[in-house]
């Protein structure tokens, strides 16, 4: 491609990333709220904020189960396919009673009606406000959204490739990688931001590099299914047979049966886990005889994504499967790998880490395409000295890199206010949510319009922070227990909602303010310094600070 | 082509002069150092996007017929390595000195593995 092969994967690093960086930002930062899925959907549920929460009691499970049943049986349409006990775990605390419903024509899955159980046994919590939740962060994250999920996948999956051609190339091009961990150069334009993108990708590359094999790896039957073609020429239901052994629920069958006792099959799981905690028991095909009921452990902190679980009949009760407890090197490494990804095993430090080293993927993207406009710029400097338009490229790199950057964050405190000022009851409040996180996306892509100078970005900058800054405010009005109440009961999801939002909010803020002084400085002395250059001021802020940029090409200067 | 000397008839010097102008400027067009990059970048880049996915895909199919485990395991691990090799295809894409070679070696190769996965998989 060019002389060398170093200047070839420099190239391609600036391409490949470059290409898809928006919808890559997008991906980051949907996956990095995606780790506090469960605590978000808590979050979005005020209702539950007050009497539900509870410890998993061992010596309460016979009784649980037994009231599960009946309530269930007495409240759930007969068409329900599945009924649900889910117990309290660490990041739900509460006692659940679900059922889902037959899918609606169009639907993949049927809804889930879950009624929650308050800790005193008392009552139960039946109007919960419909809300997605945490879950919609997840879906985002490689479902997207507005289009179909398989089609949102394969985009995903182009991205993800180009993302890891990227970080490949990425290190090649960097000789100085050691050294880099320790110089941020503040002030200096272009270099600065360089700096900013070498520390944000070298200090979680492990993460970075892991994170996106392994993206790859839990959808990579969709992306190459000709492997299992090959190998599983007949049919390729064998295949996922032996992947997901206890997956393969059988049809109703039709013929009504008994429904046996859950809590009968209690001392044939405490045989096998002995007193380990359950997490949930899943009845599928109720009252019919082809009932199966499934208990699943809660494994916590084991570091595979195979959940452990017991199969039995659900007419006779007889244990029909078991997990193993020996499955081969190959079973282990794509569980690992589909385990480190979802960080299902992560305790609430590790979880708020692997958090963490996601908001430094986004600041990755986002550092290298900031960095790509201001050479952008750079490059037009002469010819917008002149009084000529800015170039195209220029225009909409910039464009979107405000709309992305900024409009994200927007995005997800747009659906955490919509979430609690729409109304409780409104018929599609969900789907309303899910629109609120776009239209803020759109509103930032129409202001990039009118203006994306620095002034325009410490105004947004402002707004989102204070935005932020006001969620535990909103939260303490709109719902059940404020901030005090959630420290008191020990509700940590809770407290860190509000911990995080404010930090963040005030992040903003600082980074605002920071962005107000850099304008005025650069507004005064500047102004000598350039006249004493005997240049022409341009009137607009973006290009007074692309005057004040090296003139040397950052990346040029990696490369020699 | 017999038809183009004959052009001292005024219909065909009309029909003529303009559709030998569009060759000229296509070649003058071809020949810009510009275009030329352009098309290196489509050539590599459409060799590594399609033909590094076949080598690829392929490469992992024969290794789902040839790794010493379980069918079910080797496919697994077959899969498993198929993005690497795809990541490697890729770089070399753009690497490799010549730009059509990007092209011919990815589709070698793919024919290689997919001949060893015919004979293997009897």
């Amino acid at each position: 491609m060019k002389e060398t092969f170093f200047r070839t994967l420099s190239w391609l690093h600036t391409w490949a990333g470059l290409l898809v960086c928006w919808v890559l930002l997008l991906i980051f930062f949907a996956g990095s709220l995606s780790y506090f899925r469960h605590e978000i959907s808590l979050w979005a549920e005020p209702e539950l904020h007050r009497g539900a929460f509870q410890d998993y009691q061992a010596n309460q499970v016979v009784s649980q189960l037994d009231k599960g049943q009946d309530y269930i049986e007495s409240h759930s349409p007969a068409e329900a396919q599945r009924w649900l006990i889910n117990f309290p775990t660490q990041r739900n605390p509460m006692l659940n009673f679900a059922w889902q419903l037959p899918p609606e024509k169009g639907q993949r899955r049927g809804k889930i009606e879950q009624h929650t159980a308050l800790a005193d046994g008392s009552d139960m919590i039946t109007h919960v406000r419909d809300s997605r939740g945490g879950d919609f962060f997840y879906r985002l994250h490689f479902d997207l959204h507005y289009m179909p999920a398989i089609t949102a996948r394969y985009i995903v999956g182009v991205c993800t490739m180009f993302m890891l051609i990227a970080l490949i190339s990425g290190i090649v091009i960097h000789k100085r990688i050691f050294k880099d961990l320790f110089s941020f150069r503040q002030n200096k334009g272009a270099r600065s931001w360089l700096d900013a993108h070498n520390v944000s990708s070298v200090i979680a590359l492990p993460y970075h590099l892991m994170i996106t094999y392994t993206g790859l790896i839990t959808l990579m039957l969709i992306y190459i299914p000709w492997t299992v073609t090959t190998a599983y020429p007949e049919d390729n239901q064998a295949f996922s047979k032996e992947l997901n052994p206890a997956r393969q629920t059988e049809k109703a069958s039709g013929i009504s049966a008994q429904q046996v006792r859950l809590s009968q099959l209690l001392p044939q799981v405490q045989v096998q886990w002995g007193d380990a905690p359950i997490k949930q028991v899943m009845v599928s095909n109720p009252k019919d005889q082809n009932s199966q009921v499934t208990f699943y452990q809660n494994t916590g902190k084991d570091v595979t994504d195979e959940s452990t679980l017991l199969v039995f009949s659900g007419v006779t009760g007889e244990l029909k499967y078991a997990s193993p407890h020996e499955v081969s090197g190959a079973v282990v490494t794509y569980d690992t790998m589909m385990s480190l990804h979802t960080a299902r095993f992560a305790a609430p430090l590790l979880r708020i880490l692997f958090f963490f080293c996601g908001l430094l993927g986004c600041a990755m993207v986002a550092t290298g395409t900031l960095m790509w406009a201001i050479r952008l710029r750079q490059k037009q400097q002469k010819t917008i000295e002149k009084g000529e338009k800015v170039g195209l490229g220029l225009r909409l790199v910039e464009g979107l890199n405000f709309m992305f950057i900024l409009g994200l964050p927007l995005g997800a405190v747009a659906f955490c206010y919509a979430n609690r000022l729409l109304p409780a009851d409104f018929a599609t409040r969900s789907a309303w949510e899910v629109h609120s996180f776009f239209i803020a996306l759109c509103a930032m892509g129409i202001w990039a319009f009118i203006g994306r100078s620095r002034r325009h970005w410490q105004v947004a900058l402002m707004l989102i922070g204070a935005l932020y800054c006001a969620l535990p405010i909103l939260n303490a009005f709109t719902s059940p227990s404020h901030f005090i109440d959630n420290i008191q009961s020990q509700q940590w999801a809770l407290v860190g909602f509000d911990v995080f939002a404010a930090l963040f909010g005030g992040a903003m803020l600082f980074a605002s303010t920071k962005l107000s002084v850099m304008v005025k400085t650069l507004q005064k002395p500047n102004r000598k310094n350039v006249a004493s250059d005997k240049k022409v001021i341009p009137k607009s802020l973006d290009t007074r600070y692309a005057t004040k940029l090296a003139t040397s090409s950052p990346l040029e200067e990696v490369k020699s | 082509m017999s038809q183009i000397p004959t052009s001292n008839s005024p219909i065909s010097a009309t029909t003529v002069r303009p559709l030998s102008g569009y060759v000229q400027a296509a070649i003058r067009w071809i020949k810009q150092e510009r275009t030329q990059f352009g098309l290196q970048v489509f050539v590599r880049a459409s060799a590594a996007l399609l033909a590094g996915y076949v080598a690829a895909a392929t490469l992992a199919c024969l290794l789902t017929q040839v790794l010493p485990m379980p069918r079910f395991e080797s496919t697994l691990t077959a899969n498993m390595l198929a993005f690497l090799f795809y990541a490697i295809a890729i770089i070399y894409a753009f690497c490799v000195r010549k730009t059509w070679h990007a092209w011919r070696d990815l589709t070698l190769f793919s024919l290689l593995c997919f001949a060893l996965l015919k004979v293997c998989g009897q």
